[in-house]
């Protein structure tokens, strides 16, 4: 079979089907490219936005399944800290026990998971420095003094993460600083006088594959980047048709010699590929829809535990470690 | 950034291979990988579907409740299966080095970038 140089990176969204899809599941594609020498010049990263807590950066020349594996690897490898028991002294408020915990469990902390060890299994709660997070919450409601029964009328009735306070432990105040809550305004809780909160948290480092606690992004997700080809001139109403079938910002339309407006495309990046060309079969057949198969546009958003820019390389350590162990295990039963 | 180890210590092998095949010589097995899925497997087989000495390479998980995953090699013959899974973790682990390498050097320019 024969391929153009051109069709071979490229997908194409049909009207009812998707062709081209397949990434070469057959031995033998492409000889002579295994060894241990990587062509440097065949991955290319480009940062597209970068803010606090999210990323969005270009992967190109990437092969589908280790765009996969970095996106599975920062998901649920990459670890955190995040409170996994509670010592509930008093607790007389409507929410039950357990569904106080759980909630306390998703608080994402603001800890460098790097800094500290597993905790082994069956090692008492209270841990060591090395490898737990204390944490105390206490609160009771009262009335405010000589107020009304109106709603602000109460104090401490809304419990919020900045009620949480951290009790370091040994060394960890000079070595780790600061080791509060991500965010000061998540609720937790809510009362009304008389009732009363009083309870102990540990908090060890753990990976998303044990419990969505645990995993340091919001989300991760990838998408490839769409191409689109016009392949018949397109005018006037029927431009602004074809306009109005993709994105804002996708296709604009330019002004001709002859006085006409004229269908041109701008930048397919931001196109959301719902192929809405394939509604009007006049103007389905002026367009070549597609998706480059090796570019990659990743969007990392982190919880706040650890920047996004330390979870990809991060995720890679994870990877090559993997190797690494593997590797040991091959020639250990060679030798 | 410390060489400390991202994953929780353990202590027994991960890998080892299905009996059934040893008959067969060194060019075809199956192995038998413990605690690994997908996000190592599809890697494995996309390295070894590159290795012009690989004549079959797949994998599969045969049951989701055990977090076991099966890798099936089958190279020419003089090319033991053993040696084609280490090429595969040698390219792999070159290419992730060259991935972490070109996004921290994109991530620098970025940042020292005025725009």
């Amino acid at each position: 079979m024969e391929f153009s140089s051109a069709s071979v990176n490229k997908l194409s969204l049909k009207e009812f089907e998707v062709v081209n899809t397949s990434s070469y599941d057959f031995t033998g594609h492409a000889p002579g490219v295994a060894g241990n020498k990587v062509d440097p010049n065949q991955y290319k990263i480009n940062i597209i936005k970068q803010e606090d807590l999210f990323l969005e950066f270009d992967l190109i020349g990437c092969e589908p399944s280790i765009a996969n594996a970095l996106r599975r690897l920062i998901l649920s490898d990459v670890p955190t800290m995040a409170i996994e028991k509670v010592h509930i002294y008093q607790n007389t408020s409507v929410m039950q026990d357990e569904v106080l915990a759980h909630r306390l469990g998703l608080i994402p902390l603001k800890v460098d998971p790097r800094k500290f060890k597993y905790k082994e299994k069956g090692a008492p709660d209270e841990g060591t420095e090395e490898d737990t997070l204390e944490y105390s919450l206490k609160v009771k409601c009262k009335n405010k003094q000589g107020a009304g029964p109106e709603a602000d009328s109460y104090i401490d009735d809304k419990i919020y993460t900045k009620h949480i306070q951290w009790i370091p432990k040994g060394n960890q105040e000079v070595d780790i600083g600061e080791a509060g809550p991500v965010e000061d305004d998540i609720l937790i809780n809510k009362l009304r006088p008389g009732h009363e909160m009083a309870m102990k948290m540990f908090a060890v480092k753990g990976q998303g594959r044990d419990h969505a606690k645990f995993s340091p992004v919001a989300t991760v997700f990838y998408r490839l980047l769409p191409t689109i080809n016009l392949v018949k001139d397109v005018y006037d109403q029927d431009a602004i048709r074809l306009q109005k079938c993709f994105s804002p910002g996708v296709m604009e339309l330019e002004p001709t010699k002859n006085g006409r407006k004229k269908a041109v495309i701008i930048d397919p990046r931001d196109d959301a590929c719902n192929r809405n060309v394939y509604r009007y079969p006049e103007l389905a057949d002026c367009v070549e829809l597609g998706k480059v198969k090796d570019h990659f546009i990743f969007n990392v958003e982190s919880t706040g535990a650890l920047p996004p820019t330390d979870l990809v390389p991060m995720a890679l350590d994870i990877l090559i470690e993997k190797c690494d162990t593997f590797l040991k295990e091959i020639d250990m039963t060679n030798t | 950034m410390s060489a400390q180890s991202h994953t929780p210590p353990d202590n027994e092998l991960k890998l080892s291979i299905l009996a059934s095949d040893s008959q067969y010589g060194e060019s075809c097995r199956t192995f038998v990988f413990r605690k690994e899925n997908h996000t190592l497997g599809n890697c494995l087989r996309t390295m070894l579907l590159l290795n012009p000495q690989v004549r079959l390479a797949g994998y599969t998980m045969p049951h989701p409740s055990e977090e076991v995953m099966h890798l099936r090699i089958q190279t020419e013959e003089g090319y033991p299966a053993q040696s084609a899974l280490r090429q595969a973790f040698v390219d792999l682990k070159a290419h992730s080095l060259q991935l972490k390498k070109k996004f921290e050097s994109a991530v620098q320019e970025f940042q020292s970038s005025p725009s």
